[in-house]
């Protein structure tokens, strides 16, 4: 423990250890080996370092710190893979189909169907453990995009289905699933029509979806850009030190010392 | 004035003592042990600024003195304490 003490001692400024080197290893010798003494003593030299440290060394730092710390939570965080498929909508009236569209689509995201997907697919299994099913779905629902794709007339000609998660094989599984959900609730509402259309003898204009892109394997997750993290940690970090640094600087200045060379003022004849 | 830095004025009255005597003294007049960055923390501060000076001495455990300055700082900060100790012993007694 006494060596370890020597050589946290050596993380004294060298200035520092020239003045007083000798005496505080004599000290730290006749001083009892233990953890707390390692702690002062480090407490000591990082607070001396800081002391002796300058404005451009000190910002210099807090940015690195910024930005190792910004990266370490880039890496930490899961990545995102989204997959995308795309559904085109065909009908006689486009007018009413966005109707029908909504009401299958609404059908697809429901309690059930999603309980369904959830539980087929495996998804969500460490939060299915801690969180109520309910909270579950709600997290699926905000991962699912649902987007319209509009024609020339300004009439929804098509729709893009997105799906997010950490998994990009599972991100495809899911949406595949959706698209032949969407595909067969729609086919089960034309058929529930016909019947109606038959017993009241009115035609209602024709619904038809077609899958025209497949669910995608996503090639490359969406994030966290390490650009963007490095970035705001680097200059998080920059703007941390020179905060520090002026702080540091205002205190020497009110404590009689020079922020300079660490000298205290002095008034000459 | 920190309180390492008052306590080593303290010890440093009654006569020079070096770093390892500074803070035997410390604890048996205030019951706080100083570890050794603490106490170099406070003698490198006194130092600077004139209050305490080393004396000269073949061992390595250098021995520091009070300068006149110090002494003169070290009154002040025992007199505006003695106000603040009767101060608030008064207020204690009439609370």
């Amino acid at each position: 423990m006494r060596n370890a003490i020597r050589f946290i001692a050596r993380l004294y400024p060298k200035r520092w250890r020239t003045r007083y080197g000798d005496e505080f290893t004599a000290l730290i010798e006749d001083s009892s080996a233990t953890w707390r003494t390692l702690a002062d003593v480090l407490q000591g030299a990082i607070k001396m370092q800081a002391t002796h440290w300058g404005f451009l060394r000190i910002t210099t730092v807090a940015a690195f710190l910024g930005l190792t710390t910004a990266l370490g939570i880039a890496f930490s965080l899961p990545e995102h893979w989204i997959s995308h498929a795309v559904i085109s909508i065909e009908s006689e009236k486009p007018q009413v189909a966005g109707w029908e569209v909504s009401e299958v689509l609404d059908r697809v995201e429901s309690r059930s169907v999603l309980t369904a997907v959830i539980n087929n697919c495996g998804l969500y299994r460490d939060e299915r453990r801690r969180m109520p099913m309910e909270d579950v779905i709600e997290r699926m629902k905000r991962a699912i995009r649902i987007a319209a794709i509009r024609d020339l007339d300004n009439q929804t000609a098509a729709f893009g289905i997105d799906f997010d998660y950490p998994d990009r094989d599972v991100a495809q599984g899911v949406v595949s699933d959706l698209v032949l959900r969407i595909i067969d609730e729609n086919l089960r509402l034309a058929s529930k029509n016909a019947e109606a259309q038959q017993l009241a003898g009115a035609r209602e204009p024709w619904v038809r979806l077609r899958v025209i892109d497949p669910a995608t394997l996503p090639a490359r997750p969406t994030g966290p850009s390490l650009a963007t993290f490095g970035g705001a940690g680097l200059a998080t970090g920059a703007l941390a030190g020179i905060l520090l640094a002026l702080a540091m600087r205002l205190r020497r200045k009110s404590n009689g010392i020079c922020p300079t060379c660490g000298r205290p003022f002095t008034l000459t004849a | 004035m920190s309180d390492p830095g008052l306590l080593v004025l303290a010890s440093l009255v009654e006569g020079p003592k070096h770093g390892y005597a500074m803070m035997e003294d410390i604890a048996a007049f205030s019951g706080q042990k100083l570890g050794p960055g603490t106490l170099y923390g406070a003698i490198t501060r006194l130092e600077d600024r004139g209050w305490i000076a080393p004396v000269a001495s073949a061992d390595r455990r250098r021995p520091y003195t009070l300068t006149a300055l110090g002494r003169k700082h070290f009154e002040h900060e025992m007199a505006v304490l003695e106000k603040l100790v009767k101060a608030g012993a008064r207020r204690l007694k009439h609370a």
